[in-house]
């Protein structure tokens, strides 16, 4: 048959062809995925930020709070075990010492005064770029390793972690973003 | 008449046009990607500033400044800190206001300048002023008077002059757009991008 052969080449031109448009295509969604990324994970920064910055604003522990320090450091600070918000038990010289301020049930991000209330907080935030799932860790860390301590010791790591729908590891797990700080008591 | 000819001269037409499009589809996400690395740019300077300013709030060598906060409206937020560290002790006043000026080098027409001015708290006089024209078309401050409370349960603006001492935290978010249109689109459409921090100023803190 006459031109069998430019039928074949045209078709052979078009298998190249859409081969190099599917790559074209998929650097496209690429580049686009990343942009998306690169702009929400700025929010999850400052979201981290902030919780992080906030919590240096509160004392370092719940027994620290009075105008003298406690009489052993740190044997006299609330035990690894009770980190997080307080009740009316955390101290007993302090009738105060309940962080349920408004007696809700509920223990507020407002409520808390002191760095370790942190423990256990998580919460759900809605920003410009959508909702953010953010939760916090607080824990007694060895003051030379810097890693977890079952005793109490004069350093404190909270571990500030924030998820979001639009930054997914894969399309059924989303990724978890994983900020720490540091906090010494002698260096407030 | 040669009907394989005329086909692969058609099929080839038709691959030519796909090539133009795809050529020009990848032009154009090149180019959005390199205006909003740009944008972005703009907007990380921007930040870094505002970061360095406001978590200075109420700084002094010796005690906090007193008072902290002057001003605390929507488009504009004064403060007094020893911003430049200064061993006399010397305080300045920190302004950050976003004016109704539009910036006129661009064919955007929503962006406006952002003035960033520090002025010597006992003379008044103007140590530096920053105009930053960098394509800002929003910046707005809220105050709030708790930590953590929810994003519209903020203070009214302007914060009256009693109520300034109670505010913990601020809020800060700003929209930037690139000067230039991406394409010739109706409407026009800029290359955005939005940055919002709250800050936990620790002067700020009771």
């Amino acid at each position: 048959m006459v031109g069998t052969a430019e039928v074949i080449e045209t078709m052979a031109a078009m298998v190249i062809f859409s081969l190099i448009l599917l790559s074209a295509n998929r650097m496209i969604i690429r580049n686009t995925n990343m942009q998306v990324q690169g702009e929400v994970e700025q929010e999850v920064v400052a979201l981290a930020q902030n919780i992080i910055e906030e919590s240096r604003t509160k004392e370092f522990d719940e027994l620290s709070k009075g105008a003298a320090p406690p009489a052993h450091i740190p044997g006299d600070f609330t035990a690894p075990g009770s980190l997080g918000p307080d009740d009316e038990a955390a101290d007993p010289d302090d009738p105060n010492s309940d962080d349920d301020l408004n007696k809700d049930g509920t223990y507020q991000r407002s409520e808390f005064d002191d760095f370790d209330d942190y423990n256990g907080w998580e919460d759900t935030i809605t920003t410009e770029h959508g909702q953010f799932k953010i939760w916090a860790k607080v824990f007694y860390v060895n003051t030379s390793t810097y890693t977890k301590s079952s005793s109490r010791t004069t350093f404190k790591k909270i571990q500030v972690f924030v998820s979001s729908k639009y930054l997914n590891k894969s399309s059924s797990d989303s990724a978890k973003y994983h900020f720490e700080f540091i906090r010494n008591y002698y260096a407030d | 008449m040669n009907i394989g000819l005329v086909t692969s001269y058609l099929i080839a037409g038709i691959i030519l046009l796909a090539m133009l499009s795809m050529n020009m589809s990848v032009s154009h996400s090149s180019n959005e990607i390199t205006l909003s690395q740009v944008t972005r740019e703009r907007a990380t300077t921007i930040s870094d500033m505002m970061t360095n300013d406001m978590l200075k709030m109420g700084y002094n060598r010796k005690s906090k400044t007193s008072p902290i906060l002057t001003t605390a409206n929507n488009n504009k937020i004064e403060f007094r800190s020893n911003i430049d560290n200064s061993t006399d002790n010397s305080v300045e006043i920190v302004t950050w206001e976003f004016t109704s000026s539009a910036i006129t080098n661009t064919t955007n027409p929503n962006d406006r300048l952002l003035l960033r001015t520090i002025r010597d708290a006992s003379t008044g006089s103007i140590i530096s002023q920053d105009s930053i024209k960098s394509g800002v078309i929003k910046f707005q401050f809220s105050y709030y008077n708790d930590y953590g409370k929810p994003r519209s349960d903020s203070m009214s603006t302007p914060v009256s002059a009693s109520n300034l001492a109670s505010i913990k935290q601020i809020y800060v978010s700003f929209k930037l757009q690139y000067g230039e249109k991406i394409d010739n689109s109706s409407p026009s459409r800029y290359v955005t991008t939005i940055w919002e921090k709250r800050f936990s100023p620790p002067n700020l803190e009771l």
